[in-house]
């Protein structure tokens, strides 16, 4: 199986440690791993602000570079999100063939490669951080307003780690206030959302946040620095990572 | 042209694709037993009071008031009345309200509840109204705090012969 | 950077445990329509109903005004059709004129709201009394709704007694009766601003109005077509109240808020008060079929630009929404900024797009007050398409000269950067992307960043710097 592996902007100039751990633990899974050079962005910082127009390019460029793969798989599961829910219809008219062998690293895993054991070791106790479009654009849980059977594909995996202690915040899947250009855009209202997500990590009384997108855990990051807190951050994958 | 004639153009030049009336199969809860049930959340959800058997008569000063009501709803513990007198306020007005309904007319869901009304031209005879009521009035538009007697009945004690 | 609705936003946080109290509030009633949703098993199918019922009407919605007209008058009710709010308001007022009324009661409708109806009466010598609790505590306060459903829950009770005593002479009257008949109660041990003891004052004080109005007015909660019921749901029964007493009855209506028949409204009964306040039900449901003896009912259907919303492509599924808020009540933005942050009379997800379909210049403001979250999609009890409408206004706001400058500068710099490999990988090898955008770009973010956030350190190298030098040897 030959998978491409999408380091959106952001993971790449900010978080390369995450980018790092997906690939290893790809590899560790005996994947081919490959990874176009021109890749940049998805187009969701543009389209989420109204410039789909600007996002219509990088959409192409996205499928002519991953088009080749069996699987695409991200450490990001709201760019994951918009390249396959997004990319189709900004590409109606040309087509396009990645979007839909797109994947967040965490379906990946639990939904197609279906792994059943890790040899990872991580004796700490994290908190969940549920994003919202890993939740309601790709389904990686259930989500909080539905009468659906309950699951989280996050904990399933996380639960594979030797020494781990696993918890979410109350109201587990309200949004953090991060949104891309609406923490630009609408800062107080957004940094507002982030102190009370924050603080209701913390209330678990959990060691890391943990979660599959590195856009909101930077997000409440940053509050949580300026506030002063010491409570860490760390995406899934490199947890499930871990020792490799 | 009027002002109907206008609307409705309007929405036939809307150029909406057309979509087809639906079956509407939902599998509504059900309960083993309805009557209970009704009790329950005559109780539980509606705050209101219930006692088996025939209400003492009104009070002279039309502070409480009887009503007779033709069925009950289990989900939420709805009764069903339709208005069967010329006037209709003293529903409302009184401070108490005693509804007696048959422990013989409790119907599972409003699915139920609706077919029943449908079916039968008498719930609507010559007063062209009925309300399902729950329980007294209440509000809880003060810092959502919740309130009994809002406007209508303050209390409301069902009576289930 | 800043929009109408972050601007007001960021008053609003001035007072951090005002914010803390309005979001619990709110959150507290999504709990509570959680809870329901959980209690029934078939709820998913229940929404899934809701949608096609109002897909389909919605869609032949020609057929079912017709049929509704018909079933209506048989019944002996006058309808009269509104194209817009001028020939509305004009309707209602020829109505109440023609019966030599002074004074309406009206229970609670969001379309009188919107054609500005109270005013237009006043200015014409009607006295319009508003029966809702919340609404009347609002028009004492003149102030606006700040949510549909529940529209004074951000007005603190100390305020509302300081209101009801400078605006309703009875106030000592009516609190001394409250003791009479609550004599296990001392006067000197309940607060002054008790709900239970305020709720009671203004029961006695709408009583009066109820017992002297010419006519009494309500919304409309569903128009069924095969019956020509008008249904109106309320907890108070001030919509009962206010039609049982009064001969003449006025029904105000949108043209979309008509359902077929009676199967359709067992669906809609079951999902407007779980969704909307987390109840099972409503205390009063109640169906209005044609007029009282010896009075009068009339309709009147009110377009005013929904007939136009049918006609657009990416927004027509709007006309599903039946006025429950619980869009509002789960969205985070919503909880932390208030009604008044929003420009239009109807705030959160369904108010951003409701005020973009009214009047797209005037509204726009209000489009940034979303992170895509999509919880309002999940609650919708209709299904409407609520986040995704938004991220399509964003798409036309260029279009109408409505964007914001600041962000649309970032976008185009961000894309310049994105589109062109190398100048990004250059821009990752500085570690520093932002050192290939303008500063401009980079101030106007950063410094809206720096806000709430401390700067993020980048690191030495990017994942495409290490990719180069050979992945495999990274620890």
């Amino acid at each position: 199986m030959r998978i491409g592996l999408f380091v959106p902007c952001y993971v790449d100039a900010l978080f390369p440690e995450v980018g790092v751990a997906a690939y290893k633990l790809l590899k560790s899974l005996g994947l081919e791993v490959g990874y176009p050079e021109k890749q940049t962005c998805c187009g969701q910082p543009m389209g989420n602000a109204g410039f789909e127009t600007k996002a219509l390019p990088l959409a192409r460029k996205y499928d002519e570079l991953f088009s080749g793969y069996d699987y695409v798989v991200a450490p990001g599961a709201s760019c994951a999100a918009y390249v396959r829910h997004f990319h189709p219809e900004i590409m109606k008219e040309s087509g396009c063939t990645a979007a839909e062998k797109t994947t967040d690293i965490v379906e990946f895993l639990h939904d197609i490669l279906k792994i059943k054991s890790l040899p990872a070791v991580f004796p700490h106790k994290v908190s969940v951080h549920n994003s919202c479009h890993g939740v309601r654009e790709l389904g990686l849980s259930s989500p909080s307003e539905r009468n659906v059977p309950r699951f989280n594909k996050i904990i399933d995996l996380l639960k594979l780690v030797e020494g781990i202690e696993i918890v979410e915040p109350e109201r587990r899947d309200e949004c953090c206030g991060f949104g891309g250009m609406f923490s630009v855009e609408e800062p107080a209202v957004s940094t507002r959302m982030g102190q009370d997500k924050l603080r209701r990590h913390i209330g678990t009384g959990a060691e890391y946040v943990t979660g599959p997108d590195s856009s909101c855990l930077m997000h409440l990051e940053g509050i949580a620095r300026k506030g002063g807190e010491s409570i860490k951050f760390i995406h899934v994958v490199q947890i499930l990572a871990a020792g490799l | 042209m009027s002002s109907k004639e206008n609307i409705l153009s309007r929405i036939r030049n809307a150029g909406r694709e057309k979509f087809g009336k639906p079956e509407i199969a939902v599998d509504a809860i059900r309960y083993d037993d309805p009557v209970e049930q009704f009790i329950n959340a005559c109780r539980t959800v509606s705050g209101a009071e219930v006692s088996f058997g025939t209400p003492p008569p009104d009070d002279v000063r039309g502070e409480s008031s009887t009503v007779r009501g033709a069925f009950g709803v289990a989900e939420n513990g709805c009764i069903w009345i339709p208005q069967t007198e010329d006037d209709r306020a003293y529903l409302f007005t009184s401070e108490h309200l005693d509804i007696i309904v048959s422990k013989n007319d409790i119907v599972n869901n409003m699915h139920e509840a609706y077919a029943r009304i449908a079916a039968s031209s008498e719930y609507f005879g010559t007063y062209k109204f009925g309300t399902f009521i729950s329980g007294p009035s209440k509000t809880a538009d003060i810092e959502g705090a919740l309130v009994y007697g809002a406007q209508a009945a303050r209390s409301v004690r069902i009576y289930l012969i | 950077m800043s929009t109408e609705h972050s601007k007001k936003a960021l008053e609003y946080q001035a007072e951090p445990e005002v914010v803390t109290r309005h979001d619990r509030t709110f959150w507290n009633v999504r709990a509570k329509r959680d809870a329901m949703a959980q209690s029934l098993p078939e709820w998913e199918a229940l929404r899934d109903a809701a949608d096609r019922i109002k897909k389909h009407t919605e869609t032949h919605l020609d057929e079912y005004l017709l049929k509704f007209e018909e079933s209506a008058s048989r019944n002996g009710v006058h309808v009269h059709w509104a194209e817009d709010a001028e020939e509305y308001n004009r309707i209602v007022y020829d109505i109440l004129s023609a019966h030599n009324v002074r004074k309406v009661v009206k229970s609670k409708s969001m379309l009188t709201e919107e054609c500005h109806l109270n005013a237009n009466l006043e200015a014409r010598g009607i006295d319009v009394v508003e029966t809702d609790l919340g609404e009347r505590i609002l028009q004492l306060m003149k102030l606006a709704p700040s949510h549909i459903v529940m529209p004074a829950l951000h007005v603190h009770r100390e305020d509302i007694r300081d209101c009801f005593m400078s605006t309703i002479p009875e106030f000592g009257e009516f609190r001394q009766e409250y003791f009479r008949r609550n004599p296990q109660l001392s006067p000197s041990e309940v607060d002054s601003s008790d709900p239970t003891m305020l709720t009671f004052i203004a029961r006695l004080h709408l009583r009066e109005q109820f017992m002297t109005a010419g006519a009494g007015m309500t919304g409309a909660n569903f128009g069924i077509a095969s019956t020509g019921d008008v249904v109106v749901c309320t907890n108070e029964g001030n919509a009962d109240m206010s039609t049982a007493v009064p001969p003449l009855h006025i029904v105000s209506m949108g043209i979309e808020k008509l359902i077929p028949d009676y199967e359709a409204m067992g669906v809609f009964q079951r999902l407007l008060a779980r969704c909307g306040t987390g109840q099972q039900t409503t205390v009063y449901t109640s169906h209005f079929r044609g007029p009282k003896p010896g009075g009068e009912m009339h309709v009147v259907l009110v377009d005013n630009g929904r007939s136009s919303i049918l006609a657009d492509p990416g927004h027509w599924q709007t006309l599903k929404c039946m006025r429950c808020g619980a869009c509002m009540n789960t969205c985070p933005v919503y909880r932390r900024s208030a009604g008044y942050s929003y420009s239009y009379f109807i705030p959160g997800p369904i108010g951003i797009n409701l005020g973009m379909l009214k009047d797209s210049g005037r509204y726009s403001g209000n489009v940034s007050a979303c992170s895509l979250c999509m919880s309002c999609d999940d609650v919708c009890p209709v299904k409407v398409d609520l986040s995704s409408q938004i991220y399509r206004w964003r798409q036309q706001l260029d279009s109408i000269g409505r964007a914001n400058p600041a962000k649309k500068l970032m976008s185009y710099g961000m894309s310049f950067v994105f589109n062109r490999p190398k100048l990004y990988i250059g821009a990752l090898k500085a570690a520093r992307m932002v050192n290939a955008l303008p500063d401009c770009i980079v101030y106007s973010g950063m410094n809206a960043w720096g806000y709430g956030h401390r700067m993020m350190e980048f690191p030495k190298e990017s994942f495409h710097s290490l990719w180069k030098k050979g992945i495999d040897n990274v620890k």
